[in-house]
């Protein structure tokens, strides 16, 4: 489990978007990569606007790309 | 690692490093000097600077290598975890500062009942000795509140580059 008790399937659903670099994702949401890194990692719970623009990016509920299971 | 750590790296050595250089002088002063005198303001401005000049060669260096590597390819400088980060290495330099000023103010009271009630101790020959014992003047109350405000200061870069190692 990670330290903000939030996974995600960003990587996952990254691959599936035509291998999609976190670069390119930071730069579709308006964040920095070293924020994407976090966020994949779980070391970071992003603010509800960012998950859903980053769940947007992928054509997914937000519920289908982050998880919290305590 | 981001430019945002990056930066906060040089920012905390040239602090640190500037802040002891100038504290070390000070409180290795003559208990009789005067601090407020031309050749302290001299010295404190030239450290000033200093601290100015070093922060901005070192910031415009790391850009232009970062360019040049091509490792820094963000649009975005700063997000919100960035502000987040900035905001927690505010509110623990808040608290390194209100906790300085604190000690401070105990440390005058405490001296001025010491010299009200004659429990003096001997003749302090150095700065750093005065300041345990006083009298305190103007000048040296100065000196610890600088003393204070530079922890706080590098108590902001340390924490955001805890944060940033941490990731959040």
């Amino acid at each position: 489990m990670p330290p903000t008790g939030i996974t995600n399937r960003i990587r996952h659903l990254r691959y599936e978007k035509g291998e999609m670099t976190q670069q390119q994702l930071a730069d579709a949401v308006g964040a920095t990569r070293q924020t994407i890194i976090a966020i994949e990692a779980g070391k970071y719970a992003p603010s509800l606007e960012l998950a859903f623009r980053i769940a947007r990016i992928f054509q997914r509920g937000v519920e289908d790309v982050f998880d919290y299971g305590p | 690692m981001s430019q945002q750590e990056r930066v906060s790296w040089v920012a905390l050595v040239v602090n640190t490093v500037i802040g002891y250089w100038y504290f070390e002088r000070v409180f290795s002063l003559p208990a009789d000097a005067d601090l407020f005198g031309p050749g302290m303001a001299a010295f404190a401005v030239r450290l000033f600077v200093l601290l100015i000049v070093i922060t901005i060669a070192c910031e415009v260096a790391l850009r232009v290598v970062s360019k040049s590597v091509g490792s820094d390819a963000d649009k975005n400088t700063i997000d919100e975890r960035d502000r987040l980060i900035d905001l927690k290495a505010v509110r623990n330099a808040y608290g390194v500062l209100s906790m300085g000023i604190v000690i401070v103010v105990v440390q005058v009271v405490q001296i001025e009942w010491a010299q009200r009630y004659r429990h003096l101790r001997p003749d302090p020959q150095t700065m750093l000795e005065l300041i345990g014992t006083g009298p305190l003047g103007a000048s040296h109350v100065v000196q610890l509140l600088l003393l204070a405000l530079t922890l706080a200061a590098i108590t902001v870069y340390a924490s955001r580059i805890f944060h940033y190692r941490r990731g959040y």
